[in-house]
């Protein structure tokens, strides 16, 4: 149930995921953290409230104070468009803020795909917000009742939207030997469909601010 | 310019003056500072060569906004396609003394690479890669390990650079390694006239491989030291496409860099944007339609069978 308060914050209604195979029930966030909502943790002090950062997230932020990528985040895109140039460190901060924190692989898995290829199915074909035919796809907003039709038709099992292509999505997951880079999932606009497939999982410096990357949370 | 475009043939330019090549150290080879003139530069076709209709090699050149799904005008779209930055007048800046690897990066040092740090190894899941492409585990295609390694984006290719006390050239950098300093006009690595035997090329045409240069793909690196750059560096031209540490930019306000002594001092982009600036060309397709071709941009995300990549120092390299 999406509260008043939630809503005038422009924050995202949660889908539950049931207990499995002795794993804990938990919530995700239905769509990608907007820019509107992400407005509403820096307008809230989320930048300053230092129990919201890690420790590698506090150093990043001392070198990168307010964040620094505002201008990037804003550029000119409507309030509801997933708000991307957001570090891994910004996106685990917004994520505590809501009490929640970013997807561990398995988790972001079951609530978006499943054991499926792509969380509608195996279909490579789909017109989804990817590049395709030499074309970007299309950003799409966060919103569902303004998501077309066909966007609709291509949530996963669970209800989840977006999982494959819009934006990457940060998750909690680290590779490398020293765990020096984390694994963005689900593709983004600027990619091709392999790119966007449940099982690609893509490394990327914590501390990059990327335009084709965004994030969503998850809930106990 | 020396003449007038289309007013002379690029057999009647001058040679530029040839540079002195320094010592190499450890793989990377110096290159002395100087001035760099940064956008697009159009030259005449090579001497007996008829353009072809213009061609694009990742198909139709994109025209107008960009489309969505069902074929409509996206509401928001990306911003414009600043493709070589054709829309901005040249701009003279300049270049800080550095180092640069000799060759382009191969499979065996990428490979060293990825079982130093556990980082994924080139592969892409799709059609195009599967037969002679895709790296198994951390085993790059048989009998390859001088050749340059591709199918890396832009990411993995500044990782790389990073791990290796090194990082990507700046586009000023690139250029100025390649073709010298601004004042000796300089149109190809090895001078001003086209030289087929002096790079791996492709075709203007369909299919855009051609193996005339003895390698329908990429070769080993160093195979064709005739195309040598003016401080020796290899496969500027040709080869693989090279990734630079730079985005492409909508406005030359963007540009950062000390602008303190009237010039661009070691300019430079943000750290982020849609397309990165890719130098020198590569085994597909031809430049003799116009040089300045080797200018591209592309997605810093996707990994291609062309995009490969060098990196350089600031500081000279340890022996």
């Amino acid at each position: 149930m999406l509260s008043l308060l939630a809503l005038s914050l422009g924050l995202s209604e949660e889908i539950a995921i049931p207990a499995s195979a002795g794993r804990l029930a938990y919530r995700i966030d239905r769509t990608e953290v907007s820019i509107e909502a992400f407005e509403s943790f820096e307008n809230n002090g989320g930048y300053t409230n230092e129990s919201l950062w890690s420790a590698a997230g506090k150093a990043w932020l001392a070198s990168n104070p307010g964040g620094a990528g505002r201008e990037l985040r804003r550029s000119d895109r409507p309030p509801n468009h997933p708000v991307v140039a957001v570090s891994y460190f910004e996106a685990e901060a917004y994520c505590r803020w809501r009490g929640g924190s970013l997807p561990t692989a398995q988790q972001w898995t079951q609530a978006i795909c499943s054991d499926k290829a792509f969380p509608w199915g195996s279909d490579s074909n789909r017109p989804a917000a990817w590049y395709s035919g030499g074309k970007y796809g299309l950003v799409q907003s966060v919103n569902t009742q303004e998501a077309n039709v066909e966007a609709t038709a291509l949530t996963g099992p669970y209800g989840v939207l977006h999982g494959a292509g819009n934006v990457w999505e940060w998750t909690q997951e680290s590779l490398g030997l020293g765990g020096q880079w984390r694994i963005l999932r689900g593709g983004s606009y600027a990619n091709l469909p392999s790119y966007c497939q449940c099982n690609h999982k893509e490394p990327a410096q914590p501390e990059d601010q990327r335009l084709t990357v965004g994030f969503r949370c998850v809930y106990p | 310019m020396a003449c007038v475009l289309g007013a002379c043939s690029s057999q009647e330019l001058p040679a530029p003056p040839a540079p002195e090549v320094g010592e190499a150290i450890a793989g990377m080879l110096p290159v002395p500072g100087g001035a760099v003139r940064l956008g697009a530069v159009v030259h005449p076709p090579a001497e007996g060569f008829t353009p072809p209709p213009a061609q694009h090699p990742h198909g139709p050149a994109p025209k107008g906004p960009p489309l969505d799904s069902q074929g409509r005008p996206q509401k928001h779209p990306a911003p414009t396609n600043t493709l070589h930055n054709a829309h901005l007048e040249a701009i003279e800046v300049t270049v800080s003394p550095f180092w640069m690897d000799v060759t382009e990066v191969t499979r065996s040092a990428y490979s060293t690479f990825i079982e130093a740090t556990g980082y994924p190894a080139p592969f892409v899941d799709e059609e195009w890669a599967r037969e002679g492409w895709n790296w198994s585990g951390t085993d790059y295609p048989d009998d390859t390990g001088e050749h340059p390694v591709v199918l890396v984006n832009w990411y993995d290719a500044r990782a790389y650079c990073n791990w290796a006390s090194k990082r990507l050239p700046t586009e000023a950098e690139w250029q100025l390694a390649a073709l010298g300093p601004a004042e000796t006009e300089r149109i190809y690595p090895w001078g001003n006239t086209y030289d087929p035997n002096a790079l791996n090329h492709g075709m203007a045409v369909p299919p855009n491989f051609d193996d005339s240069d003895g390698y329908l793909t990429t070769s080993p690196v160093g195979a064709f030291p005739t195309g040598a750059g003016p401080y020796g560096h290899l496969d500027l031209f040709g080869n693989a496409w090279e990734y630079t540490a730079d985005f492409r930019l909508s406005s030359w306000d963007q540009l950062l860099g000390d602008r303190s002594s009237g010039t661009v001092l070691d300019p430079h982009t943000p750290p982020t944007g849609h397309y990165v600036s890719v130098r020198g060309g590569s085994y597909f397709f031809d430049f003799r339609p116009n040089p300045g071709s080797e200018r591209n941009a592309f997605l810093p995300e996707l990994r291609r069978k062309t995009s490969g990549f060098r990196c350089v120092r600031s500081d000279p390299p340890q022996p």
